[in-house]
Formats: C-alpha cells, structure tokens, sequence
C-alpha cells in the first residue's frame, strides 16, 4: 500500500486529510439534522445538553480519534451544538454552559472552536489537530 | 539496540527503512514503546542522531572518506591526500583495510595515518560493538526477552539534548538547545557491601516485614541476605509503610549495596516482580498515576522512581527470580527473620530522604492513556471560569447568605449549595428557572420578544409598575394578590406535616426571595430548628416528609410562574389567583416522580451533611454513618410507602371547590 492511503479501521478512515475533511461535512449535516428534530420538542436545558453529549459529540469524538478535525469545521460544529444548548434568547455565557454542575454550570459539552487557546489545549491530546489548526490554531494548513 | 528490527514498517517492507549512512529510520508504525519513540522524536526535533553514537559495522565501513567525522575536513592541507587517494579508488574507509595497489609518494604512509584516525573515533571499524544485552551503556530490562522498549535512551554521562548548539537535521538550520543540568548525585548508600569485583553472579534473597499492615500505625523492616555472607537490615520510617513498601524498600537497599555487581535477586514479592516485568515502566509512561492506592501517597512514590533509577543505573547484570515464602527456601527464611529483626530493632532508614537525579526518571505529568472525561475535565479546568466566581454569581451568593441569615439566623456556605439546584425535588421547569436566576440571566423583560417586536410591558413592568423579577412574580402584589394561592399551599402543607412553628414549615414567611430557603431546606431544619424537647424526633419527621413538602412547594412556584408568563405572552389571558386556587389544588397532589425519590435516596441527604459557617448545629446527626445499600433500599421502600399514604390522606379530604374559595374571599378581606 503507498504511503498516505487512506485506510479504513473500525469505520474510521486514516491517513487521508481530504478525504477526513469530507467526512467532516456530513458531521455537521448529520449534527444539523438532529438538532432540528430535537428544537422543536423544547427539551430543557439539562436535557439540551445530554443530547448534544449523546447524539452529537459522540460522532465528533469517534472520528476526531482517527483524523484531526480542520480548524474551520471544528468552530462551526461546536457553535452549531453550543446554539442549540444555549438555546435562541439567553443571555447565558458560555463558560456558564461548560462549567461544572457543582459550580454553577451546566456541564455542557465544550466549546471546542471558540477560541484559539482551546485550540493548541485540544491539540496536545487529539492526534492531528495540531497539523489542522496550524499557524497557533488560526486556520487551515 | 536494533533499530532495523524496532523501525520495520509496512510500506518499507524487509529494509527496515534505515538510510545505513545516516542511520536514521522512518518509525511511524513503529515496535518502539511510546516512551522511546518520543525520545526518537525528542532527537530528531534538536538534530541529534541517536544511532550515531554507536554506528553499526556496516555503516562504519561504508562510510566514505570525504566528509567522514573522524578524517581531516576540506580547507586543510591533509584533504588533498583524500582526494588523491579517492583517484586511486579508495573511497570508503572499507578500502583502507584493503586498499588496491598504491603508486605514488607517501600514499601508503597517509592510508596508515587515515586508519589511525579511524580507530581512535567511534567510527573504528576495529571497535567491538557488543550485541544488544551486553553493552554497558545500553540496558536490558530485568527479565524480558527483548530489548525493544527497554532501551534506555538518556544513556552515557550527557543527555541528549545536552548540546549547546546542534543541527536541526529538517530545517537545515541552526538552532540553540537548552543546556541540561546532568550531574547524577550519588543516592544514599545504606551500607556497601563489598568492593571485590566478582565475575560471577551473586544471589541475594530479600524480604519485607510488616505489622499492622495498611493502619498508621504500621511498621516495617527490609533486609537482604547474599550467599557470601553479606547482610543487612534497616527499619524503615518517613512513609506511610506497608508490607509492599517494605519489600520494595529491600530490593532498593540491595540495588544501593551491589551497584556494579551482577547479581541474582530472588524475592518473594509478586508485587515486586510485577514492577520488575514491566510494571514501573508503564507507572513512568502514565506520569506515575496508577501507583497502587496504598502507595500513592506520600514518599513511596519516589521510593518507586528512586527503584527505577537504581535499575537503570546498574551496569552489572540483573535477574529476578520468585522465592517460595515461608517454605524450604533457607535463605529465604533467614531473610524474613532478619527483616522481622529489623523491624524491631534495625537501624533507620528514612524513606523519605531518598534523592533522586535528575534526567533518569521521567517525573513529569503525562497526558497521554488518560480517560477522554478526565481530559475534557483538565481543559475546562484551565479554560472556563466557573460561574460561582463571576460577579454575577456573587452578588447572588452574598443575597443569599444574608437572607438566610437574617431568617433562620445560621450562615451557610453557598459553594455547597450551588450544584444542588439541580438535585432538588422540584418539577424540572423550575430548576431552570431557578438556575438561570442564579447565574442573573432569567429573561424577563423587552429583550425576550427581540426589538421591536414589544407586544406587552408585561414581561419589564408589572401592573402595580414595579420592575418585574422572580421574587415579586412569587411573592405576589397588590396587581394580584396570591393569598388564596399560598392559603391552598399551606393547608396541603399542613396536611403533609402538621408539626408548625418552625419558618422552613411556612413558606408565606419566607420574604422577597422565597425560592431561597429551596436549595438548603434540609440543613435549615438540621442546624437552624430551636433547641426544643424531643428535637431529635421532631427532625427525623421533617425529614421523612422533606420531599415531600419540596415537591409541593416547587409545584407552587412553577405553576405561578406558568400563569404569570402565560399571561405576559398570551394577551388574552388573564392571571386571577382566585379563580386558579382549584387547579392550584389539584396540581399540588400530584405525586413526587418515582426518578426524583430513588435519586435523592441513593445520593443520600446531600443537603444534611453540611454544616453551617455560623450558627447551632446538631453535631450528633451527623455523626451518623452513612446508610449501607439495602439500608437505602429499605428506606427508599418505607418513604414510598409513606409518600402514597400522605397521598391517599390528601385525596380523602374534601376537594375545594371554586365555590369554597369565592365564599372564603367574600368573607376575608385579604382576598380583596
């Protein structure tokens, strides 16, 4: 096999940037999808935030196992999820969301693209965002 | 160390992917261990060629002579001599050992000062290079076949990354490295045992002793006895000792006493021989984490570093091997005798003054192998302000105490309380409600319909043209008075507990603010109920029916603030206390969800255990343990049991009816 093909393990395809990035976009459709299912049933903020850790981040986390995620999808996916917990007219702060139950927050799933420094944080445990979020996580390489 | 076999990946098949002249290799899927291959990493980032410091027979003869390290450089004088002898065919130091017919002046004599050269660099085709186990400078872990992963990189007297200035092989450009303090301090030495080099391998049985083992008031001894007659003894101090620390101490004790001999250890600790098989290497390679519980605290950590070290230092050989305990073994036996000895009366032996040298063990915290929870737990650690520290919050925390304060004269920590909103016995609704009030960002107001599109003044003022806020949505106004709403709440209430006089049971009382009582109610009745005859039953009932009258209580307040916010945004509704005192009624006899009671029961009374900053306290509840499991079960069984029976009581009573209600405002001017 020449170097660099992409080679599929337990679903997850490695050694392919491209094709990771396509991936990558049927996430975030997939991530759309069941926001819009679950916006219309007004679940509350607790429950918000069990579905973007069950539904959502899950596929996130499985295939960030395998490929880095590029810097851009990662700030749209997490805004995507961080709106919906958050919900349309809240005047919450996000590290109110992500914060720990015992001090006030709500335990939600990170903002991982929110900022540059939970960027290069993220990158010294998650193979392969470093090489995506390059140029100290300002963009795409 | 073999580098053709460890760096043998797929996609360079046989070859191994080693360049023989540069002796560097491709080692992505790679043999190594994770901890070799970031020290591979480590010297390639700072251009250092580990492989080079001991090149291999075929790189050695196969180097050329132009540019070689250890001949003279272009620019000198000597050069010339090369590039003559190159014209003769001796390119590669191989033809020096076998050079082709000479014709020239002095070509002979320069072949032979160019071998001398050669021979005195490490690059001396003539240097005996000893097979992987039996260099000095490279050490085979203790009981394992091979050497892959057991090499230790930080090898010789400097480490790698010790050169002022190297060549960043990549970049092809100069780069300054950090300078590493690498001067090895000698351990404490317990006692030497001999200085005669023996050649051949010196067995040496060791054993532990421990009494009271795992209490604090363990003590413990170590020894080791060799078969030449050597022995020694020590009582250890300065750790919190077990039987493990004790024989861990022993096999240090011995490493200490034989550095440079080989020798054979035979223990009896299969814990010991598990730090020996691999176990202290995957301690270092997860950052120490998984040192067993009784171990992890205090010094026996760098007990166990310091085991490493001694380990790694050695160039003797070293062996392992399991002793029977308390069998045939005689040596064995006079070992464990001796250490028992040495419990009782052996000189100390501090465990804690164990110093360890820099650059042997890799101290440092790792993130790597660690739980994905844990990881997103450590960002958010670093990253996120906790809400309980914002300004916000504060000013919440402070109204809080303060008002607890002055109602039921105790102070609570409201760090405690904070998370418990979320654990209360409450329609789910309303902890968000309450939650988003904590954190001062409930909507109420203009800003929930969006500019321009204002449809009441309902949602900022209210219609008595007080400023609207949770507590006066609760509280009520003289817009609308919710007595014969609280009326219904205190009878249901009543009905629940009959017990009164105390301000948790009266929730009219409980002023502008009157969810707050709500995150504490518990500790409120535990430290703040007067000192009174028979308290002690007198809690226990508050208790039992403490979820209860939550419940009852947060189905008050989410239903008010259902009507009040139907109200701002249906136009066409109108909030009338009185005439919503029957389905008030009905709605506060629904039971408590089976989810909220099993909860609360297995998490146990979370609210009860803390004691306040300030005020009395009952300091003989809580030194009640802890319930077991079919204890809790029990309960959670009875409190049901209870919870359907209070029920059934309620529904026996006559239901108000809408004229009950109208009749009982005719004739109470508080209703008007």
């Amino acid at each position: 096999m020449p170097p660099a093909d992409p080679l599929r393990i337990l679903g997850v395809w490695v050694g392919s940037r491209d094709f990771a990035a396509d991936r990558w976009v049927q996430i975030d459709g997939h991530v759309k999808k069941i926001i819009s299912q679950w916006r219309v049933i007004g679940a509350s903020a607790r429950n918000r935030s069990l579905l973007a850790k069950a539904l959502m981040l899950s596929q996130c986390h499985f295939l960030m196992d395998g490929n880095g995620i590029p810097c851009n999808m990662l700030t749209k996916i997490s805004n995507r999820i961080m709106g919906f917990v958050r919900g349309k007219f809240s005047a919450m702060a996000y590290h109110t969301l992500e914060a720990p139950l015992a001090e006030g927050g709500l335990n939600a799933p990170s903002s991982l693209g929110n900022r540059p420094l939970t960027l290069s944080s993220l990158a010294t445990w998650l193979p392969g965002t470093s090489e995506y979020c390059g140029n100290n996580g300002r963009g795409w390489t | 160390m073999d580098l053709k076999m460890a760096s043998a990946s797929s996609r360079a098949g046989t070859h191994g992917g080693i360049n023989p002249f540069l002796q560097q290799a491709y080692t992505m899927p790679s043999l190594l261990q994770d901890r070799v291959s970031q020290a591979f990493l480590t010297a390639r980032k700072f251009g250092v060629d580990l492989a080079c410091a001991n090149p291999s027979a075929r790189a050695r003869m196969g180097v050329p002579v132009l540019n070689h390290p250890a001949l003279p450089r272009p620019g000198s004088q000597r050069f010339r001599k090369l590039i003559e002898l190159r014209e003769h065919g001796i390119s590669k130091v191989v033809h020096l050992y076998a050079p082709p017919p000479l014709r020239g002046t002095g070509l002979t004599r320069t072949v032979k000062a160019m071998k001398e050269a050669v021979h005195t660099s490490a690059w001396s085709p003539l240097r005996n290079l000893r097979t992987e186990g039996e260099c000095p400078s490279v050490n085979v872990w203790p009981d394992m076949n091979g050497p892959l992963g057991c090499v230790r990189v930080f090898t010789a007297p400097k480490s790698i990354i010790a050169g002022r200035v190297v060549k960043d092989a990549y970049k092809r450009t100069r780069v300054r490295a950090p300078m590493v303090d690498y001067l090895p301090s000698l351990p404490p030495t317990p006692r030497k045992a001999d200085n005669i080099v023996y050649e051949r391998d010196i067995h040496i049985w060791t054993d532990g002793s421990a009494k009271d083992n795992g209490t604090d008031v363990c003590t413990a001894g170590s020894a080791w006895v060799s078969d030449l007659q050597f022995e020694d003894k020590v009582s250890l101090t300065g750790s919190v000792l077990s039987n493990n620390v004790a024989e861990t101490a022993a096999v240090v004790l011995c490493l200490m006493a034989w550095r440079d001999t080989h020798i054979v250890i035979h223990t009896d600790s299969t814990f010991v021989l598990g730090l020996m098989k691999g176990g202290l290497l995957a301690m270092e390679r997860d950052g120490w984490g998984d040192a067993p519980q009784h171990l992890s605290r205090g010094p026996p950590t760098p007990l166990l570093q310091q085991l490493l070290y001694l380990v790694r230092d050695r160039t003797g050989r070293l062996h392992f091997e399991k002793a029977k305990a308390h069998g045939d073994d005689l040596m064995n036996n006079i070992t464990d005798r001796l250490a028992n000895e040495g419990r009782l009366g052996g000189r100390p032996f501090d465990l804690g003054s164990l110093s360890l040298p820099a650059g042997w063990v890799d101290t440092a915290p790792v993130l790597c192998h660690q739980p994905l929870d844990y990881m997103t737990k450590l960002v958010i650690r670093v990253r996120v302000r906790a809400p309980a520290k914002t300004i916000k919050f504060e000013s919440f925390s402070d109204r809080w105490m303060v008002t607890l304060g002055n109602m039921f004269g105790v102070v609570l920590d409201p760090g405690t309380y904070i998370g418990k909103v979320w654990d209360l016995t409450v329609p789910e609704g309303l902890k968000e409600v309450l939650w988003k009030e904590m954190n001062g960002v409930q909507v109420l107001g203009h800003r929930y319909f969006g500019k321009g599109h204002v449809k009441s003044d309902m949602g900022r003022f209210c219609l008595c043209e007080a400023e609207m806020s949770l507590g006066h949505l609760l509280v009520g106004c003289s817009a609308y008075r919710l007595q014969p709403l609280m009326d219904v709440l205190l009878e249901l209430l009543k009905a629940v507990c009959p017990r009164g006089g105390f301000k948790t049971l009266e929730p009219d009382a409980w002023g502008d603010s009157p969810w707050y009582p709500l995150l504490a109610l518990g500790a409120l009745e535990e430290h703040a109920y007067p000192m009174v005859k028979g308290r002690k039953a007198i809690l226990k009932e508050l208790k039992k029916t403490r979820q209860r009258r939550m419940w009852i209580i947060g189905n008050y307040y989410w239903a008010v603030w259902k009507w009040c916010m139907k109200e701002i945004h249906n136009t066409s509704f109108k909030f009338v206390p009185v005439s919503c005192a029957v389905l008030l009624h009905e709605t506060l006899l629904t039971p408590v969800p089976p989810h909220l009671l099993v909860r609360r029961e297995t998490e146990g009374s979370n609210a009860t255990a803390q004691a306040p900053l300030i005020g009395p306290s009952d300091s003989a509840a809580r030194r009640h343990p802890a319930p077991s499991e079919s204890r809790v079960h029990t309960r959670a069984a009875r409190l049901s049991t209870r919870g359907e029976r209070i029920l059934r009581a309620l529904q026996a009573a006559p239901p108000l009816s809408r004229r009950d209600v109208i009749l009982r405002a005719l004739t109470d001017d508080a209703y008007l």
